[in-house]
């Protein structure tokens, strides 16, 4: 009998549920997609066949640019947000002894139970100008400082993805605590003993064996950064004028507001794409070797 | 740690089970329920029986002549069923239909106002479309394409319902492209500029007439803090609405003019109009955050007093008599867009309007004779049943002998009163066809955000260039 | 043994941040709890933020008669139970496969599974539609649960390729001196090593499936069949929304999730422990 971690049978077993399910209902739905982006289709009728004028079009649209930018943006501060304070959050509560440790991890992750409806709302109400919490804050400290947070066109677009980051901080902050506590005690004990400060433990060697988890954990962040649809639907609608849609956003506006279903197709494909490259890079640059304890 | 395994494996046999049964399961179920119709709960407004399926098995003796619907037969509608008013119109309609067909029960989907036309589009492409649903000149030609429209003139049950329709807006609004595909229950709104006659009155400020009154009221309301006109900018409509004020005063065809293709923002007329709307924007008249307000925002503003004005639908009056009651709640009588000295040009036109659109018949439905006259039963006792029992005059039938349920208020007669003097040569924003009203709803919203008029008026004139092609 | 250094200082510092932190990510429960409780007007306008003036115990009894929340809530049970099985099982066992056996094609099977990441569930709802309606699944609870359980495997496959990979080779070596198979080691050594990264993506598939619109609102119209988030959509009119009874019934669908998650969160803790004590 071959090996049993090589064993034909056993891998078929393991693995082809998923891909067949995998295949049928997500890839040939996009395959349909991508072969649907070459044509003029309103999505009843049958399409004419365009080819490429779709993407030719698309290059030169400026909410394709709007889209791509701020889609960069999500990610970009996603990332940024929900490593550095859900790493923090981690090791804090990691390392010390506070009372109601528990009631703290618990509360961190609430946000991400709560549906996209309610978060958003309790933004909007935040934001306002009229009589939001941000602005009355600002209010009582004197600062005459005020602003229309979601009416700006420069500004509205980071006022939503804090609101994302806000949210998904917690499940990052869940994933990263869970990887620190499968680290085995005895790396951290030795490293005390040697007299290292936490801070030295933390850089250099918890942060090193839970690389796998920052590359999951990266994967997870940029591609919900450039797929951003819900927060942006809800809190602005792509406003004010266009200027916070995302990919997402501008596909659903192709098909379904314009009828344009080939020309959002083809916006899709574009977004694939771009995931596709982002997920090959963070493939090759990060954690190539396994790590194991 | 045998248990381990065998949880797996059982989980996984369970798993499997439930799938295959959730996909036959059902379809057992619903052939099981065919013979039962269930009564119409119209407190909790859903049936919670029989589907399409049933109807086909029921309906296979009746299928000759609608005359004698002897068998029970349901028919699935995709309406507005979520606010007050569109209960109360539907239920009406729904027990006045039962009376006249006692056998035909209506199986209310309610329709997500967010964006009902997706389901419909997604339903079309599957085949799935209920009987009877409610569409836009957009889905009617786009499902005129497909086949999945039934083209409803000649049936004499519509004819009726023809007959019965005011009939200055058969063309307008029963009538496109020469055949009839909906039948339509509102006529045609006007949009109007609310306002609140203390707000004014404690803030010495004069009800405008005209531009420089009413860049003065803004100028004095600013001053002291208090919003001039609560917009919701959050939907491109209003704004839409806001513009049509000032370029309807010149130029009666406003927006659509531009959606037609037959005037550019640039040309003289409307370049003032929107310059006189910009300027306005610059001075502070809509609350700060404006387009990121949404509807029940905005008219909270106003309804609590903090906002002279309020631009909103003429559905907007029971509401705002409620919430500010009847004495203090005006509206302007005509639009404050126009010079000093040119207010009576024009001044009949009215922004907003109605539009084709309705109830339409699915092509699959099972029996079409059927179908229309149902419809015509719907779309009939709906308008009837908002007047009579809402107080709104904003129905398409003929309201000459229906007395409603509450007296109507005095501003809703005196709008009445002018209201067949009304001229409407545009319409809402998102009646307009998308290709133009989406980026034009951008556009729109992009003036209130602080954009430059120029810049405004460039972009429509590339849009619009665009769209000759 | 010496003692470490502690930042005595950051310290009151850092447990302050701890607990802000904390405040801030309750509120918005608390804030959903208060405006389920509150008049539109209140919500709006004059007391946002604040605790409601009074009780407005009708939006619960306006959301419970809108819809059959007892319905919706057992159709939402049913569809999330099932898709998060099979979501668990078939992810599992797909991770684990891709990460530790040797077959040829396994990098590239992990990369297309991955590719299911960045389609976002409803880009592709049109031609999902059709092949639905191919497959006769329209209005049927499997047209939920095939594309829910599909949708997630990306998601769930990538959590477990991670964890998976932080075990050593040894565990399965030692297991098959011992003369075990590699189902048996799968199930006894393996196992119970991930089921803290098991009962994360339980709850994250839980809330992801128990949550989402789009495609059961699409592809469901039996009155029977609705799930919860569907049942909000009676709330909201062409112009008028009401909020406060919407609340209500946001209130009343999150309830099994938080009691699923605090549930379960004890579950990850406690495996934890054992976990990284028997390494």
């Amino acid at each position: 009998m071959k090996h049993g971690m090589a064993s034909r049978s056993a891998v078929l077993i393991f693995t082809l549920p998923a891909i067949l399910l995998f295949t049928v209902f997500v890839m040939y739905p996009l395959a349909q997609t991508f072969y649907r982006s070459f044509f003029d289709w309103d999505g009843l009728t049958p399409g004419t066949f365009i080819f490429l004028d779709n993407f030719k079009e698309i290059l030169h649209d400026p909410i394709f640019y709007t889209s791509l930018y701020n889609g960069l943006f999500f990610a970009v501060i996603l990332t940024i947000f929900q490593f550095v304070l859900g790493s923090f959050l981690a090791f804090a509560l990691y390392d010390h002894k506070i009372f109601g440790k528990k009631l703290l991890r618990i509360s961190y992750f609430i946000p991400v139970i709560l549906s996209v409806t309610v978060v958003c709302q309790l933004w909007m109400s935040i934001y306002s100008s009229q009589y939001g919490l941000l602005n009355k804050i600002f209010e009582s400290i004197g600062i005459s400082y005020r602003q229309d947070w979601l009416s700006d066109s420069h500004l509205a677009i980071f006022a939503v993805i804090s609101v994302a980051g806000w949210q998904s901080m917690g499940f990052m902050f869940a994933l990263i605590y869970t990887a620190i506590k499968s680290v085995p005690e005895h790396y951290f004990e030795a490293a005390k003993l040697e007299g290292a400060t936490k801070f030295q433990i933390h850089t250099k060697i918890t942060i090193p064996l839970l690389a796998e988890t920052y590359r999951m954990c990266l994967m997870f962040s940029v591609v919900g950064g450039l797929n951003a649809y819900g927060q942006v639907v809800l809190m602005t609608n792509g406003g004010p004028g266009t200027s916070t849609a995302t990919l997402t956003f501008a596909m659903f506006r192709s098909a379904y507001s314009l009828d344009r279903f080939g020309y959002g197709c083809a916006t899709a494909v574009m977004l694939v794409l771009e995931c596709l490259i982002c997920i090959l890079i963070i493939n090759k640059l990060v954690a190539r070797e396994r790590i194991t304890f | 740690m045998r248990r381990t395994y065998a949880k797996f494996v059982s989980l996984a046999l369970i798993a499997c089970m439930a799938i295959v049964l959730a996909a036959c399961g059902n379809s057992s179920s619903n052939n099981n329920d065919s013979t039962a119709t269930g009564a119409n709960d119209s407190k909790t407004g859903a049936t919670a029986n029989a589907t399409n399926e049933s109807t086909n098995d029921s309906t296979k003796d009746t299928a000759s002549s609608a005359d004698k619907p002897a068998e029970p037969v349901t028919l699935t509608l995709n309406a507005q069923y979520s606010a007050p008013d569109e209960k109360l119109s539907l239920d009406y309609a729904i027990a006045k239909i039962k009376e006249v067909l006692p056998n035909v029960t209506l199986e209310i989907q309610p329709a997500n106002a967010d964006d009902g036309t997706q389901k419909l589009k997604v339903q079309a492409a599957t085949g799935d479309l209920p009987d009877i649903f409610g569409v836009t000149p957009e889905i009617i030609d786009l499902f005129n394409k497909s086949g999945d429209i039934v083209q409803l003139d000649g049936n004499p049950d519509i004819e009726d319902f023809k007959s019965k329709v005011s009939p200055g807006m058969i063309d307008s609004e029963l009538m496109y492209k020469g055949h009839i595909y909906a039948l339509p229950i509102f006529g045609s709104f006007s949009v109007v500029w609310y306002y609140n006659k203390d707000v004014f009155a404690a803030n010495n400020v004069k009800v405008p007439t005209n531009y420089d009154e009413l860049t003065a009221a803004v100028k004095a309301f600013t001053a002291k803090g208090i919003v001039p006109v609560a917009m919701f900018a959050k939907e491109p409509w209003p704004i839409g609405a806001y513009l049509d004020s000032f370029i309807m005063r010149t130029n009666p065809g406003s927006t659509s003019d531009f959606s037609n293709g037959v005037a550019k923002a640039s040309d003289p007329g409307y370049k003032e109009g929107i310059e006189k709307a910009a300027a306005l924007i610059k001075l502070g008249i809509f609350q700060k955050g404006a387009t990121s307000t949404d509807y029940d925002s905005a008219r909270a503003i106003f309804n609590s007093g903090k906002a002279a004005m309020l631009i909103n639908g003429d559905w907007e009056t029971p509401d705002g008599i409620t919430a500010i009651g009847a004495d203090k709640l005006g509206i302007l009588n005509y639009y404050p867009g126009a010079d000093a000295g040119k207010e009576d040009v024009n001044k009949y036109a009215m922004a907003g309007g109605g539009g084709v659109g309705g109830y339409a018949l699915s092509a699959k439905t099972k029996d079409k004779a059927l179908g229309m006259k149902v419809l015509a039963l719907l779309a009939y006792y709906q308008g009837e049943g908002r007047y009579v029992k809402g107080g709104h005059t904003d129905v398409i039938i003929k309201t000459d002998g229906l007395t409603p349920e509450n007296p109507l208020p005095e501003i809703t007669k005196a709008l009445a009163a002018d209201q067949s003097n009304f001229i409407y040569k545009s319409n809402f924003n998102h009646s307009l066809p998308s290709a133009f009203s989406k980026p034009f709803g951008e556009y729109l919203q992009n003036l209130v955000a602080g954009q430059s008029a120029d810049k405004f008026i460039s972009d429509t004139d590339k849009l619009i260039a665009s769209l000759k092609k | 043994m010496r003692k470490t250094r502690r930042f005595k200082v950051s310290n009151p510092i850092l447990k302050l941040f701890l607990w802000l932190y904390m405040c801030i990510s309750l509120y918005p429960l608390v804030y959903l709890i208060f405006y389920s409780l509150k008049t539109n007007d209140e919500i709006f306008n004059t007391n946002p933020f604040g605790i409601p003036t009074s009780f407005q115990w009708d939006n619960y009894v306006r959301a419970v008669h809108a819809f059959d929340v007892l319905l919706y809530m057992k159709n939402s049970a049913f569809v999330s139970v099932i898709s998060v099985a099979g979501i668990l099982l078939f992810s599992l066992t797909f991770a684990y496969a891709s990460a530790r056996m040797e077959w040829r094609l396994r990098k590239l099977a992990s990369t297309y599974m991955i590719v299911g990441l960045f389609v976002p569930g409803a880009t592709t709802l049109i031609p999902l539609a059709i092949l639905l309606k191919h497959l006769h699944l329209i209005n049927t609870f499997g047209a939920l649960i095939i594309p829910y359980i599909a949708g997630n495997l990306s998601f769930s496959i990538l959590i477990f390729y991670g964890f998976f990979r932080t075990i050593p080779k040894e565990m399965e070596e030692s297991a098959f001196i011992d003369g075990a198979g590699i189902y048996r080691t799968f199930a006894r050594i393996i196992l119970p090593l991930v089921i803290p990264a098991f009962t994360v993506v339980l709850i994250l598939s839980f809330i992801g499936v128990w949550n989402e619109f789009t495609i059961a609102n699409t592809f469901i119209s039996s009155q029977k069949l609705k799930t919860l988030p569907i049942g909000l959509i009676f709330f909201s009119g062409t112009h008028f929304t009401d909020w406060g009874a919407m609340g209500a019934s946001l209130v009343i669908a999150s309830i099994p999730v938080i009691v699923i998650y605090v549930l379960f969160s004890e579950q990850i803790e406690r495996a934890l422990t054992v976990g990284s004590a028997v390494k």
